[in-house]
């Protein structure tokens, strides 16, 4: 083997690189599950007949969607420690991209449940179905197949978005190629290669919501 | 058996009253149709009752139980709509099954229930059990799906049905026999039923009792036949049936109402404008010079177009300044002619205001 050629750095230090691959993976899919709970959530309760509920919803979403998410992970990891509450760097950006995007999930899910037609809703309560039975076994479901494409989009925003975490010294991918650059100098090779682990990540993500959107326009056209 | 009661119940959107001050019984066990154009209130009467519109005063009784304030789901009401509102992502089993299932009904009797009420809609006949198990509303026709909607308000043992315009979404051959499935399905079940509509012909034929409704208020109740023999206002007359309207002129000193170029004679209390109503099939036309006899009135007038309507001929008849229709077997063939209508079939209103 020729003692440097290009790439020999990456070859020679991917097993740090795939480190920090599988904690982005992680970090990725754990604040998805987290946002989409909590999305719902809060996308169920902008619609609710319970104002105080809806106007929780409406700060909820305005809030977290139009404040940078690199200030909300700031406010996790720096902020809240001076108030006596301590996370860990990891468990920071947990929260802060879950709770960051769960606001762009509940915008997603209302609108699939205000797609969903009144009478589905009265047919329902008509038959005996309490408000939220109603929303769980008729109205989610239904609203659901109609935001996985949109929904699909917004965890490809947050799997890029895990790269932030990078700042308050997570781990995760796009940090072991900080450390690396900072230990070689090999800049080029080494974001292209971290660069190149993001798509390996992103482009099968995109090719499935494709795959699943063409699914459910044939299924709408009833065919 | 349940009677519905509305006392004195009124809704208004903004300025619009949709519902004045309503009060109705509606008899245990029987089938209701409430008729009227579109935005007589017919809806919202049917919605407060079903619980998806609060009213803004009044009652409504369930056996004399007040359930103005309760929740839909607390009525033991079972709404049929329009347009189905079939689940769509649920095979027609499970659509069926699930009011069920959540009310913690055994597997076992869901199973029984869900088959019973298919059975009693004919869904059994037409998918089979596999394809009951397997078909989702899409892929139904949509007589199938109403069929199927049926039996899932059926399943629930409601003791209020809800019928909102349940065939309108039909075309003209499903209509007709699902309008009499429904007819036969209740006469079954005995469950007081509510069946709304803009259909005439619907609301008369599947209907033990008639309300009859206009800018939100009640105008005539009654059985399909005295609905339409003996209507109480021009209103009823005209919206039931191909009826003729002429305005006319009471007199109260010569008991008399001018009309059309004629006299007729007419006990009157009032004075003023009146109209004067009868059905285009119980006109008939004669020739100018014919001679008439008995207990009728003859209008003069003159034929101005015949068109044929498949079970008969219609004349569209000019009279004076008016047109009316007069429907007969065969075409006629004179220009100037007699409108002869027996006396007891012509119905004077005197025009509020």
């Amino acid at each position: 083997m020729p003692p440097d050629y290009v790439g020999k750095v990456v070859i020679d230090n991917l097993p740090l690189l795939l480190e920090g691959f599988w904690i982005t993976i992680w970090l990725s899919i754990l604040s998805s599950l987290i946002s989409l709970v909590l999305g719902t959530v809060i996308g169920v309760a902008r619609i609710v007949p319970f104002r105080p509920l809806r106007s929780f919803g409406t700060v909820y979403v305005e809030f977290f969607r139009n404040t940078p998410l690199l200030i909300q992970l700031f406010f996790f990891y720096h902020g809240l420690p001076r108030a006596g509450i301590t996370f860990s760097a990891f468990e920071s950006a947990l929260w802060s991209l879950a709770i960051y995007h769960a606001a762009y999930v509940a915008e997603a899910v209302r609108a699939g449940i205000q797609s969903i037609h009144r009478g589905q809703m009265e047919a329902a309560r008509s038959l005996g179905f309490s408000y939220l039975a109603t929303m769980r076994y008729i109205i989610l479901p239904q609203a659901f197949a109609i935001v996985i494409p949109p929904l699909g989009n917004l965890f490809i925003a947050l799997l890029k978005n895990t790269s932030l975490a990078s700042t308050i010294a997570v781990a995760e991918l796009l940090y072991q190629g900080e450390v690396l650059d900072s230990r070689t100098f090999r800049t080029f090779e080494i974001f292209t290669a971290v660069g190149i682990l993001y798509l390996c990540l992103t482009l099968p993500l995109g090719g499935f919501v494709n795959l699943v959107e063409r699914r459910l326009a044939r299924a709408g056209r009833g065919a | 058996m349940v009677k519905v009661a509305l006392d004195n119940v009124s809704k208004s959107y903004g300025k619009v009253r949709a519902l004045h001050e309503t009060t109705l019984e509606l008899e245990p066990g029987a089938l209701t149709a409430i008729l009227g154009p579109s935005g007589c209130g017919k809806t919202t009467l049917l919605r407060s009752i079903a619980g998806f519109i609060k009213v803004d005063s009044g009652r409504i009784c369930f056996d004399g139980r007040d359930v103005t304030e309760l929740p839909p789901q607390e009525r033991d009401t079972a709404m049929v709509f329009q347009n189905y509102a079939l689940w769509p992502h649920m095979t027609v089993f499970d659509n069926v099954a699930y009011g069920l299932k959540l009310k913690k009904v055994p597997a076992s009797e869901v199973r029984r229930r869900v088959m019973d009420a298919l059975e009693l809609v004919e869904m059994v006949d037409i998918l089979g059990v596999e394809g009951i198990e397997s078909r989702k509303p899409p892929e139904l026709s949509g007589g199938q799906q109403q069929r199927v909607a049926l039996a899932r308000a059926l399943v629930v043992q409601p003791k209020v049905l809800l019928l909102d315009e349940p065939l309108s979404n039909l075309d003209a051959k499903v209509r007709q026999r699902v309008r009499v499935e429904i007819r036969r399905l209740q006469k079954r079940v005995r469950i007081t039923t509510i069946h709304v509509t803009h259909d005439q012909e619907e609301a008369l034929s599947i209907a033990d009792s008639v309300v009859v409704m206009d800018k939100g208020k009640v105008i005539q109740v009654g059985s399909p036949q005295e609905i339409y023999r003996r209507p109480q206002s021009a209103f009823v007359a005209e919206f039931l049936g191909s009826s003729n309207v002429l305005t006319g002129q009471l007199c109260r000193a010569d008991q008399t109402i001018s009309v059309g170029g004629i006299k007729l004679s007419c006990a009157t209390a009032a004075e003023g404008k009146a109209t004067v109503v009868f059905r285009a099939d119980e006109a008939r036309l004669a020739g100018e010079e014919a001679q008439v006899q008995g207990n009728v009135v003859v209008f003069q007038g003159e034929v101005e177009e015949t068109l044929f309507v498949g079970s008969a001929f219609r004349h569209f008849v000019k009279i004076g300044t008016e047109l009316v229709m007069v429907d007969s077997p065969e075409s006629s063939p004179f220009r100037r002619v007699k409108v002869v209508v027996p006396r007891e079939k012509v119905q004077i209103y005197p025009l509020e205001g």
